[in-house]
């Protein structure tokens, strides 16, 4: 009888190697689980974040349309004082007007040549070689890889721009020709269109709303508004040595210049200003060129929305206004960076 | 004198074959439910590497979305697809750079121009630009079948968007 012992230890045995071998594929079925979820919690949180982030972000560009004075933009609006309170919602909101500075796209050359802005530019280089690098490399929104040998870097970001519109009267022709040829794909079409610019210009000196649809025609779908006659900078937020630089443009005819931006400084931290204000305190006529450059409404706006380490930065654009319809925006670009 | 019972002198035939009996039923159970836990690990297994896999696919497919990035006045109809490929400029905001996903056998396949990645093991892929209400592009949208799973739809954004590609409320 007593050879009956190895079999029943064998089969304890093999009872035993199986529940270890069942422990061990759950152990490792908890794991993997383990770290399967902990995955998706890490990126479902990571899309809550954003989402809290673009509802925040979308808050602010919704007071922005609701503004009760949308003839104007200035540091006056109701938004501002909206941003100063989403501290103590636990979001850090920096709002800021981008299109209110020079356009390194857009530029034409004599305003680097013929004013004090031609310092902004570096020592060694000229309004020409900005010209030439736009030629070579092409529009962009990336001024600091495009221009940095250009532009001093101090003046990069503080009074140069990669976004806005192109007013079709400020506006370098080739750049418009560029333009042209980006939004419809169309080179041919892009110098017809250059010279009919060219002609439209000498017969009138200057375009006006009412003359947009015309001028662009059968291209009006793929060019406005990105081709407009909108004044372009806000002269609620343009830099002061912008304000100075344009009003001194010679072929704008504008009298003591300096003190007209004087004026201007001083008025915009009371009052909104409105276009007719801008006149009055300009005191040019009012087709004068310089109201192609100074107006009150900004274009572009960035919102930068941070909450702990995570940061959303979206650029907004606002449709110029057809007819009396409220205020409407439109997003450029959207970054998250967790 | 030694008294002794009958049972005290050892197990009995009948015995030793009642303890088999009982062991080998206690071992056929065991082995049982063994292969029962294993082949429910298995397809547990299976079921987590897919959810994970599938994760993973729209962790990168997002965040290579995100790097396209076309500037406002690119033209609007950025994306373009044809049966298996779908290719949007822009990537890195650079005109000559595309991000192209393309489906290739039963894999989904996404290269930006640098690396390519492989995701395996779709019975059909579907490419397409997403598109709002208004029929305006605004991302990538991607239809996953899997074997034996219900279809799955991942709608990425894409980093820039292209003058009156989306209105904000």
């Amino acid at each position: 009888m007593r050879e009956q012992k190895p079999c029943d230890g064998s089969t304890s045995i093999v009872a035993l190697a199986l529940l270890l071998l069942m422990t061990a594929v759950a152990v490792g079925g908890i794991l993997l689980l383990q770290g399967t979820l902990s995955y998706m919690k890490r990126s479902m949180s990571r899309q809550e974040l954003r989402l809290l982030l673009q509802t925040e972000a979308e808050r602010i560009v919704r007071l922005l349309a609701s503004d009760p004075t949308p003839e104007a933009d200035s540091p006056l609006d109701p938004v501002w004082e909206n941003i100063l309170d989403t501290g103590s919602r636990g979001f850090k909101v920096t709002l800021r007007d981008i299109s209110s500075r020079l356009n390194a796209n857009w530029v034409q050359k004599d305003i680097l040549q013929k004013t004090a802005l031609a310092e902004l530019l570096q020592p060694s280089s000229t309004a020409q070689d900005l010209q030439q690098r736009r030629e070579d490399r092409g529009l962009t929104t990336d001024l600091a890889s495009v221009y940095g040998d250009v532009i001093r870097e101090e003046a990069m970001s503080r009074y140069f721009t990669g976004y806005g519109y192109a007013n079709l009267n400020t506006t370098d022709e080739l750049a418009l020709q560029r333009l042209y040829a980006l939004r419809t794909g169309d080179e041919a079409g892009a110098e017809v269109f250059l010279t009919r610019w060219q002609h439209a210009l000498m017969q009138k000196r200057a375009l006006k709303r009412g003359d947009v649809k015309d001028f662009l025609g059968q291209d009006y779908a793929d060019l406005y508004p990105l081709m407009n006659v909108e004044p372009t900078f806000n002269v609620h937020f343009i830099e002061p040595l912008l304000l100075a630089g344009l009003l001194s443009l010679t072929e704008m005819k504008i009298q003591q210049p300096d003190q007209a931006a004087q004026r201007i400084l001083g008025a915009r931290d009371h009052v909104e200003l409105t276009m007719d204000a801008l006149r009055g305190l300009i005191g040019a006529a009012g087709d004068n060129k310089i109201y192609q450059y100074l107006g009150v409404m900004t274009w572009f706006w960035q919102v930068i929305v941070v909450r702990d380490a995570a940061q959303l930065r979206l650029i907004v654009a606002r449709i110029p206004p057809e007819d009396d319809a409220p205020p409407r925006f439109t997003m450029i670009e959207e970054g998250f960076v967790p | 004198m030694i008294f002794c019972r009958r049972n005290e002198q050892g197990s009995t035939i009948l015995e030793v074959l009642i303890a088999l009996v009982i062991l080998t039923m206690l071992g056929m159970a065991t082995w049982h439910a063994a292969g029962v836990s294993l082949r429910l690990a298995g397809r547990l297994h299976e079921r987590v590497r897919a959810s994970s896999r599938l994760l993973q696919l729209d962790d990168a497919l997002r965040g290579l979305a995100g790097r396209v990035c076309p500037p406002y006045w690119a033209p609007s109809q950025l994306i373009k697809t044809d049966e298996n490929t779908l290719r949007v400029a822009y990537l890195d905001g650079d005109p000559a750079k595309n991000l192209i996903l393309a489906v290739q056998k039963d894999c989904l396949v996404m290269n930006d121009q640098k690396n390519i990645v492989r995701y395996p093991g779709f019975a059909s892929v579907e490419l397409s630009p997403a598109v709002d209400r208004e029929q305006r592009e605004f991302g990538i949208a991607v239809r996953l079948v899997q074997e034996g799973r219900q279809p799955v739809s991942i709608i990425v954004p894409i980093g820039g968007l292209p003058f009156r590609s989306r209105s904000t409320p």
